[in-house]
């Protein structure tokens, strides 16, 4: 997947195999009168995304001293490149307000962070600039495209996601750089924490279909009905 | 470079790519674009094809691998229409030598002279071509350092070498760094930026050091604020082949005339738009030898502005200036009549350009090149229009 996006290839065999995804529905019955879900997800202890967006930054042949200094660059956390969110047909024609609190979709150390933002419909998000030189955050994406220009460290851009759908982040001048913003039609979503727990709650019951989205992809994607009162747990591995 | 060498060059290539495969990650990228030229029909080194309308195209090959932390490898491949492969980049970075921030690179490497930067290649140069002191080719020869300004052939078709030698690389070494705003570049090589060793024709075997002397390079840039880069840079050396054609001067050795060349530049970005300048004078040393030295002096500004998403609009404007000269013309096998005045003929160049990306990696441009030649008797028509495709993966 992102090899072959990043036009990254190697005759070594990866350190680990796709695994196909598995799912576990395991019924449990809770004493709300709305649902939930919850579970966890297991992914590869290492970091595949910043290994292989810190080798492309190494290859730059231009401001190439600019990123070879300072601080060293963190591994993506699990909650900057994962996403478990649920969607259905009447979840989508309901009305959410979009949350006051701008996200942020953050340039620093030449990488976005994070990797997965997902966002409500109708949602702003903020694109700080932390670096000492210009990005030109971008996309072409079909629910949002925009160009936001360069703009110095410290200042920041702000673009309002109205449609919902998947939209590629990059920048213009780094071709190496690049996130997803997973714009969704409810806010029935959740990044997982550290340990790859996660909790979606308030459901309202019914037919959903959850999925679990890891770096680039959707990885996981099944169908799952929601029983008044009862949290489901549904567990992903990658 | 012939089709066998062609052949081990592509071999060598691959092979050099699969074996960096298997020892490191290697990231493999292309760009490739096909364009339609159409130029006026004019006398004139920028009507290409004579003015018949004329598809061409050019693929870039980019095999760079990371071998450790801090040692690259770097490599480009250039093919154009005449399928001539051109190995542009072949070089080995040492990064961050020692902790101490500098950085190594050997091999043939990009000249650190100017501010080129990624607008060498077709996706990031909003226009057709190089700028003027890239691309004009001058009535001096680096095979025999015959001049030929009073043949209108060769004055105005060019049959010499240009300023600065296209997208500006060559066997060598070069060291870089920064500190604070500032950022500096020092570089040995075997040709000079008008006359890489490479590509030169004459004498002598190709890619080697074909005289006494290396060419050096030094750069220096600093940039006080984000998005404002000033920058200058310092070339000498020889540049012409030993065993050249003859000997004017007499007791000159090729080795003792160099090209010097003193640039500035300004690389200016904010929000939507962008500026590049950059003023360049050249000189070449032939005082001694046959009396005049030839200089010459060049600019370009570019302006680039994205209104919209997708969309790019982009002027730039230079030229070339020469200086008169006094000397001896010589046809090849004697000297046939003192000629006094320029020894190239001045050209001006405006372009404008229209870009639209229909995909990320896809860009589409409409660029027109509007060209004029000063003193000569007439004006060539020269004008150029081009579409280009540019597809990057």
């Amino acid at each position: 997947m992102l090899i072959a996006r990043s036009g990254w290839a190697s005759l070594h065999p990866r350190p680990f195999i796709l695994l196909a995804a598995s799912l576990l529905l395991l019924p449990e019955y809770g004493l709300h009168a709305q649902s939930g879900v919850r579970g966890k997800v297991v992914v590869p202890a290492n970091d595949e995304f910043a290994e292989e967006l810190l080798r492309e930054r190494s290859l730059t042949r231009y401001e190439m001293h600019l990123h070879t200094s300072g601080d060293p660059v963190q591994p993506y956390r699990l909650s900057e490149k994962a996403v478990i969110y649920l969607e259905s047909t009447a979840a989508a024609s309901a009305a959410y307000d979009p949350p006051a609190l701008h996200p942020q979709l953050d340039q620093s150390q030449m990488l976005f962070r994070p990797l997965v933002l997902p966002v409500l419909r109708g949602t702003t998000v903020d694109f700080p600039n932390n670096d000492d030189l210009f990005h030109n955050v971008f996309s072409y994406s079909q629910p949002k495209e925009f160009d936001l220009g360069r703009y110095p460290r410290g200042h920041r851009r702000s673009v309002r996601f109205d449609r919902a759908g998947v939209v590629n982040v990059y920048c213009d001048i780094h071709s190496y750089m690049y996130a997803t913003i997973l714009v969704l039609e409810n806010p029935y979503f959740a990044v997982p924490g550290n340990d790859g727990g996660y909790t979606i709650d308030h459901v309202p019951p019914g037919a959903y279909r959850i999925t679990f989205w890891y770096g680039r992809k959707k990885v996981s994607e099944r169908p799952l009905l929601l029983e008044e009162g009862k949290t489901t747990v549904v567990n992903f591995d990658y | 470079m012939g089709i066998s060498g062609t052949r081990l060059v592509v071999v060598g290539w691959a092979t050099l790519a699969i074996v960096s495969a298997a020892t490191c990650q290697l990231r493999l990228s292309e760009q490739a674009s096909a364009a339609f030229i159409k130029a006026d029909g004019g006398y004139s080194q920028y009507a290409l094809n004579r003015g018949r309308a004329t598809f061409a195209w050019r693929l870039d090959l980019f095999a760079d691998a990371a071998l450790s932390g801090n040692i690259f490898f770097m490599s480009n491949l250039r093919m154009l229409q005449d399928q001539v492969i051109h190995v542009d980049l072949f070089a080995i970075r040492f990064a961050d030598l020692a902790s101490t921030g500098l950085n190594l690179e050997a091999g043939e490497i990009e000249l650190p002279f100017g501010n080129l930067g990624e607008r060498r290649f077709p996706r990031s140069n909003p226009f057709y071509s190089l700028p003027l002191t890239h691309e004009h080719v001058t009535t001096l020869r680096s095979s025999d350092y015959s001049l030929w300004p009073s043949t209108p052939y060769f004055a105005i078709a060019g049959d010499g070498v240009r300023i600065l030698d296209q997208g500006l690389y060559d066997l060598g070494v070069k060291l870089y760094g920064g500190a604070g705003m500032f950022d500096f570049w020092f570089a040995l090589m075997n040709g000079m930026v008008s006359a890489t060793s490479t590509y030169s024709t004459g004498y002598g075997p190709s890619g080697l050091n074909t005289n006494n002397r290396m060419g050096i390079i030094g750069r220096l840039a600093m940039t006080p604020l984000t998005g404002l880069t000033l920058g200058g840079s310092y070339a000498a050396g020889p540049f012409l082949k030993e065993g050249v054609a003859y000997n004017p001067g007499g007791g000159y050795d090729p080795s003792d005339i160099d090209q010097n060349i003193v640039e500035a530049d300004l690389d200016f970005s904010l929000e939507h738009a962008a500026l590049y300048a950059e003023l360049f004078y050249n000189v070449w040393t032939f005082n001694e030898a046959i009396g005049s030295d030839l200089k010459a002096f060049g600019y370009s500004v570019e302006g680039s502005y994205a209104p919209l998403p997708r969309f790019l609009i982009a002027l730039r404007a230079g030229g070339l200036r020469f200086n008169d000269v006094s000397v001896d013309t010589y046809n090849g096998t004697s000297f046939i009549q003192r000629y006094e005045g320029p020894w190239d003929h001045d050209v001006f160049r405006l372009e404008g350009a229209l870009g639209y990306r229909l995909e990320r990696s896809v860009l589409v441009k409409l660029v027109y090149q509007w060209n004029r030649t000063y003193r000569v008797a007439e004006d060539p028509a020269d004008n150029v229009l081009v579409m280009q495709a540019v597809v990057s993966f």
